[in-house]
């Protein structure tokens, strides 16, 4: 039933997580297993310790799990596995129980709640144990999971983490697997699915990904227990293909003392040893907290709420060298630097930056502009030499457009607009045409933006070669190409865009500084 | 359709899953759209068109869509919308950011420039030419002696439509449509009557306006109410989504449904007291005949304005009122809450602030930053010389120039947000359009 990789390694996990029980010193544990469902290879015991801290936290901290695969037609049961779990989510034995050891009716799974205290009862009677989770998978679950685990160990790159979101979507909205109590997570990524309406979470991250540039990066995550390292680089320029990998290690294992040392040199040494440009470092429980926050998001996702998430991102940034760091230190925290950047008249003092006062100048800005209801439409082309024709630029070098919705200062629905809704046929298409035809199948639409896969990939380059060098002019080199009309524009102009488009971003940028900046410490 | 002659009149609730077919189902369960409109007709749309802001501080353009789509289906020969905006505002400059114009056009209706501001911006248009306009196109109306200047498109067309989004109000709690029909003229004594203390006066000046064209088909769109802070977008401004749409084709009566509907007292509301003196509509609920949802059983309570300014909470400010005038609460009320909603920075770099208004303001505890807003209070208040104090004058005082009095008293460092405000609103005060604005007068 199940494919031979996957569960060899599963098998694996599972003895070694028995091991590391009942060892002394565990972490010398040097067995390397891969990460279910992913290429990527860890030590034995770096995965137990990622089942501790995270299982608990993300999806249930009680003991003893059970796994019930039942038919498609959700009549028949067809296997039952129960893991007894000394600790939450450290799964160190199983035993396949009969499948008679409950009666599976249609109805159950509307009901889980009543399905579970069903299951609890019949557990107690014949094995004496109490369980805190069931996971249900359907036949069909498994057969893409073995499809998925088939190739998995030849993929070694980062395309394996859109490929699994992608398995994760198909399961979830096809209501393929329930898992009870139902955790933050699988209602986030539910929820998305739905707000997203057929856009596949997986095809965003892709699109991101491939707009940053080349990395070679690694992260702390740091914890007095048991730090570990994330390394990822991409070895091609991106045009040849996407070529990034990731991997996950102890310090120990690389051979790296982390004791007696303070972060920066801990950092130091990582990036000589793994060669990465830069290296970070956050603390593990930061990390955590802030993916909890995330996922607790509800839908339609309410916009105060997101501002709050926003607000902990910016103060986390602004809390350089106390919550996190970063190998080589950028320039742009040298006081020096700053005073010579400041007689450009350019206050960026990031460690002022002003967490409360952004989200709240975003918000107010999309609310006062837009409305409390509103339709906000954004097309993105990608320029070349060949397809550009300055008449009709939007139309030939369309890549998609995405139409978000906002009720009540809610996002309440992101939908995929296909080319030939957007389009006219005998009608030169400018923003204000475009506009109007959408708003024929889709309601009013209060604004259109278009932006070029080109300048995106400008700006997203340009801030982040910002955490090495800082480059003044560089900046401003970027700040030219918002001017032009073919990589940024929007009907109907709101105040802010009409500033930029007329004073140019730098006047913009001088004005907005000092409410992105703080003047005290609050 | 002559409503106030009637003794019975038809009132629609409607309810349905979106703007548009609330108004398509409203219109059919009303007796369908022949009977208000002919072949042939022009047809004048009267919407909210106050700022450039989005929904709902005008019309939802959905509705809008729907009403101009039922006018072409009956026939409808041509199709006009417009109203006033706020003071000191033009049409153009809200069209083009928010564009209008060409969206209207789009769905088959023309936007009139009722204040001829698309002509502002061509450079030989003079004084002369717009004097020439005006006298061309505007008629002049006398009710209860006051005259009016009202645009002829809205006087010849053969029918006149009331669509109202429903909004709190600081003045009047609600915005209906007897309300909505004040932004259709403009007269100079609008502005007298908002210096006054007596809001008879300025109930008084909305009826005579509302009686200068009574709409044929009043729409009462409150599918979603703006409550909490209105009848613009500020931080404390919510939607409350109902699903529901009042029609027919006596405003008063519609008026009177929407109040009933939202928990208000109807011999409460000022304006329907005054029409229903002048018996300009049916306001007995037993004459009306509520067609479509239950009207007993359907109770919606919304959070109102603030009735007081000393209710609106801003750090670091403290409100003392006096004896107000409407003029001065209404501004007043605007102001503090788009300092609330723009200077949420700058009220934590200012030190405290005593903000007194009104006729003889209480005296404030705290004097190190004291701002008098408005002439009688800047007349009545009497305190100490060497007390710093920021006087912000006009009856009632003009919102921009106050927030350019604000940004020079505080230095543009401590309010970094009202001068990025400030700024981005110069894009749009032109001072050669402002002259224009005078030279065409009144507004």
């Amino acid at each position: 039933m199940f494919n031979p990789k996957f569960k060899s390694n599963w098998l694996k996990i599972i003895a070694n997580n028995s091991n590391i029980q009942i060892l002394d010193d565990p972490s010398k544990i040097k067995e390397l297993v891969r990460i279910p469902l992913t290429p990527v290879n860890i030590d034995a015991y770096l995965l137990y310790y990622l089942f501790e801290i995270l299982y608990p936290k993300f999806v249930n901290d009680q003991q003893n799990i059970l796994d019930i695969i039942i038919s498609d037609e959700k009549k028949e049961i067809l296997s039952v596995y129960l893991f007894e779990t000394q600790k939450a989510g450290i799964h160190q034995s199983y035993l396949k129980l009969s499948n008679e050891l409950i009666i599976l009716q249609e109805e159950d799974l509307k009901n889980i709640d009543e399905f579970f205290n069903k299951i609890q009862l019949a557990i107690v009677k014949t094995k004496g144990v109490r369980i805190s989770t069931i996971r249900i998978f359907k036949q069909k679950a498994i057969e893409l999971l073995n499809q998925h685990c088939d190739l998995i160990e030849s993929i070694s790159n980062f395309s394996f983490i859109p490929r699994l979101m992608g398995l994760l979507e198909e399961l979830l909205e096809n209501d393929l697997f329930y898992i009870y109590p139902t955790p933050n997570f699988y209602n986030f990524i539910k929820g998305n699915i739905t707000l997203l309406n057929g856009i596949k979470i997986s095809e965003i991250i892709t699109f991101f990904h491939n707009l940053l540039p080349k990395y070679k990066i690694s992260i702390l995550f740091n914890t007095n227990k048991q730090p570990f390292i994330l390394k990822a680089h991409t070895e091609k320029p991106r045009s040849k293909g996407s070529n990034s990998f990731i991997k996950l290690f102890t310090p120990e294992k690389l051979g790296i003392g982390m004791e007696k040392l303070d972060i920066p040199d801990k950092l130091n040494i990582i990036k000589q040893t793994v060669e990465s440009d830069t290296v970070y470092s956050f603390n593990q429980n930061d990390a955590i907290a802030l993916l909890l926050d995330i996922f607790e998001l509800e839908f339609p996702l309410k916009l105060e709420k997101l501002q709050l998430i926003f607000q902990k991102i910016l103060y986390g940034i602004r809390n350089f060298e106390n919550k996190w760091y970063v190998i080589p230190r950028p320039q742009i925290y040298n006081s020096f630097f700053r005073f010579m950047v400041r007689l450009f008249r350019f206050n960026l003092n990031l460690k002022k930056l002003s967490h409360w006062a952004i989200p709240q100048l975003f918000f107010n800005s999309l609310h006062s502009n837009f409305g409390l209801n509103s339709k906000v439409l954004i097309i993105t082309t990608s320029i070349d030499k060949k397809n550009f024709n300055k008449v009709e630029y939007i139309k030939n070098t369309f890549k998609f457009a995405v139409l978000f919705e906002i009720e009540n200062r809610k996002l309440s629905k992101v939908i995929s607009i296909k080319k030939q809704e957007l389009f006219s046929e005998h009608k030169i298409n400018s923003l204000d045409v475009i506009r109007a035809k959408v708003s024929e199948k889709y309601g009013y639409v209060s604004a259109v933006i278009n932006i070029d896969k080109f300048l995106l990939h400008k700006i997203i380059g340009n801030f982040s070669s910002d955490l090495a060098k800082f480059k003044l002019f560089s900046k401003f080199k970027v700040f030219n190409l918002l001017k032009k009309e073919y990589y940024l524009n929007m009907y109907p102009q709101i105040p802010q865009f009409k500033y930029i488009k007329e004073r140019g971003m730098k006047s913009f940028f001088k004005m907005v500084l000092p409410v992105l900046i703080d003047k005290h410490e609050f | 359709m002559e409503p106030s002659k009637s003794k019975v009149t038809s009132v629609v609730i409607s309810k349905e899953a979106s703007p548009k077919e609330c108004v398509f189902r409203g219109i059919e369960k009303l007796g369908g759209i022949t009977n208000y409109i002919r072949d042939g007709d022009q047809v004048f749309i009267k919407f909210n068109l106050t700022l450039p802001q989005g929904f709902p501080v005008n019309t939802n353009m959905d509705t809008l869509e729907a009403i101009i789509d039922t006018c072409h289906k009956a026939g409808a020969k041509k199709i006009y919308v417009g109203s006033y905006p706020l003071k000191g505002l033009t049409i153009k400059l809200i069209s083009d950011l928010i564009g209008l114009n060409s969206y209207f056009l789009k769905i088959g209706a023309e936007l009139v420039f009722l204040d001829y501001s698309n002509y502002y911006f061509l450079k030989d248009i003079k004084k002369k030419d717009l004097k020439i306009i005006k006298t061309q196109n505007f008629s002049q109306i006398n009710v209860n002696d006051e005259k009016f200047e009202v645009h002829k498109i809205i006087l010849d067309s053969d029918k006149f439509i009331s669509v109202n989004q429903v909004n709190v109000d600081p003045i009047f709690k609600l915005r209906l449509s007897i309300l909505n029909s004040y932004s259709l003229s403009i007269n100079k004594s609008q502005l007298n009557v908002l210096k006054s203390k007596n809001l008879k006066d300025l109930i008084q000046n909305v009826i005579d306006v509302f009686t200068v064209r009574k709409p044929d088909l009043i729409i009462n769109d409150l599918f979603y109410i703006l409550e909490g802070a209105g009848p613009y977008i500020y931080k404390d401004s919510k939607l409350k989504k109902t699903g529901l749409m009042v029609i027919g084709n006596d405003a008063v009566a519609v008026d009177t449904i929407t109040s009933t509907l939202l928990s208000y007292n109807v011999d409460q509301n000022l304006l329907l007291r005054e029409a229903r003196n002048r018996n300009l509509g049916i306001y007995d609920i037993s004459k009306i005949q509520v067609i479509g949802e239950n009207l007993n059983e359907i109770k919606i309570n919304i959070q109102e304005c603030v009735s007081r300014l000393e209710d609106i909470i801003l750090p670091n400010f403290s409100i003392k009122t006096g004896n107000i005038s409407l003029g001065d609460f209404e501004q007043a009320y605007h102001f503090l809450n788009l300092l609330k909603t723009h200077m949420i920075k700058d009220v934590k770099y200012i030190s405290k602030t005593s903000f007194l208004i009104g006729d003889n303001p209480p005296v404030p505890e705290n004097l190190s930053n004291v701002i008098i807003f408005g002439d009688s209070a800047i007349k009545s208040t009497k305190l100490k010389k060497n007390v710093k104090i920021l006087k912000l004058p006009g009856n009632p005082p003009n919102i921009f120039d106050c927030i350019d009095l604000l940004i020079k008293y505080y230095r543009k460092s401590n309010v970094p947000s009202l001068y990025l405000f400030q700024n981005l609103l110069k894009l749009y005060r032109n001072k050669k359009i402002n002259e224009k604005l005078k030279i065409w007068g009144g507004l």
